[in-house]
């Protein structure tokens, strides 16, 4: 049995945990795109109010038959003075998968009854944005005209300077 | 043949009895442990009707914070006339209840996050979902008295069924 001395030391250190989670929150960030040229890209604006995301996970997926071979992501911050943070990375060596989980609209699509595959892998990304900063996903492949729509999920924690009753509006 | 003895030969047994010690206490360390942190599971499960949405929440208790570490989940893809197409329908937004916070930015795709992901309704033929099994990074900490607050909408035509589990650890809060 625990002492009463380190009951309530653990007790403590309980309730610290909660209070530095307040200023480092989980935050997920999900935005669709139709696209309408064979290379497509979203911007993030970080609020004032955010001093820092880090941004540990991308989830891709797209409900088609394109090959990923042929997909490019990049991911890009204008601050850090840093251009390019990694480049020319291929989805299917990250682990990212087709996610078939829409109507078809022609033949060509997979996403028959019964053919859902359901996850797409998350993307190891683990890139730090300060506030204010814009951090832009771009995304480049043959064939990406033909996609339906492509969803993309990021997840990360803020660290911000307001506590409760806000979170931060992505602001994509 | 002169062989050297074997190191645990030449152990005093009194080493032994001392390391024996140690181990015990390190374990009922750990048992103790488990009165400030243990293991925790929160299922939230929703019935969805077709084009319509449902709000589920699951209030903390006060004795502990829930540390919630990891999401897995499932679904059904009914369309109309209790088709099943294989498509998700299904968003959810997740709030921390106590704060008032959204972890969110808008409504998430389920198929986007959750494994092992679609499932099938009893009696409907097809696949069922072959992707992997692969929880997914969820690190929150939602405070005693408070909740974990899923709002759920279904854009397909049938009625749709999810379940979401939440994996983390309590944290004794008094």
């Amino acid at each position: 049995m625990l002492t009463d001395a380190q009951l309530a030391a653990g007790i403590a250190e309980n309730n610290k945990a909660l209070d530095e989670s307040l200023s480092n929150q989980l935050y997920l960030i999900y935005e669709r795109l139709i696209p309408d040229s064979n290379q497509m890209r979203f911007m993030i604006q970080f609020p004032r109010s955010c001093t820092e995301y880090r941004l540990d996970y991308i989830n891709i997926s797209f409900p088609s038959n394109v090959n990923l071979n042929n997909f490019f992501f990049v991911v890009t911050s204008d601050s850090f003075g840093v251009k390019y943070v990694s480049e020319n990375l291929r989805l299917n060596q990250l682990g990212a998968k087709v996610s078939l989980f829409t109507t078809p609209n022609s033949d060509n699509d997979l996403a028959v009854a019964g053919d859902q595959k359901g996850f797409s892998s998350m993307i190891p990304v683990n890139l730090k944005f300060k506030g204010t900063e814009q951090a832009t996903i771009f995304l480049r492949g043959a064939g990406l005209i033909d996609l339906e729509h492509v969803d993309f999920l990021l997840s990360g924690h803020q660290k911000s300077r307001v506590t409760r009753n806000e979170g931060f509006d992505g602001n994509i | 043949m002169n062989m050297s003895p074997l190191p645990y030969r030449s152990t005093p047994l009194k080493d032994f009895e001392k390391l024996k010690a140690d181990f015990m206490q390190e374990n009922q360390r750990a048992l103790d442990m488990q009165t400030l942190r243990w293991l925790y599971f929160i299922p939230v499960h929703s019935v969805i009707s077709a084009n319509d949405g449902d709000d589920q929440q699951v209030d903390i208790k006060s004795d502990a914070h829930f540390k919630c570490l990891w999401v897995t989940g499932d679904y059904t893809t009914i369309g109309a006339e209790q088709a099943d197409v294989g498509a998700c329908q299904i968003t959810v937004r997740v709030s921390d209840a106590s704060q008032d916070l959204k972890l969110m930015n808008s409504a998430v795709p389920l198929d986007l996050f959750l494994s092992p992901g679609r499932v099938l309704n009893p009696g409907i033929a097809g696949n069922p979902s072959n992707s992997l099994f692969n929880p997914f990074p969820f690190g929150h900490i939602f405070a005693a008295n408070g909740g974990i607050l899923c709002e759920f909408q279904n854009a397909a035509g049938g009625e749709n069924a999810v379940n979401l589990l939440f994996v983390g650890l309590k944290l004794r809060a008094r």
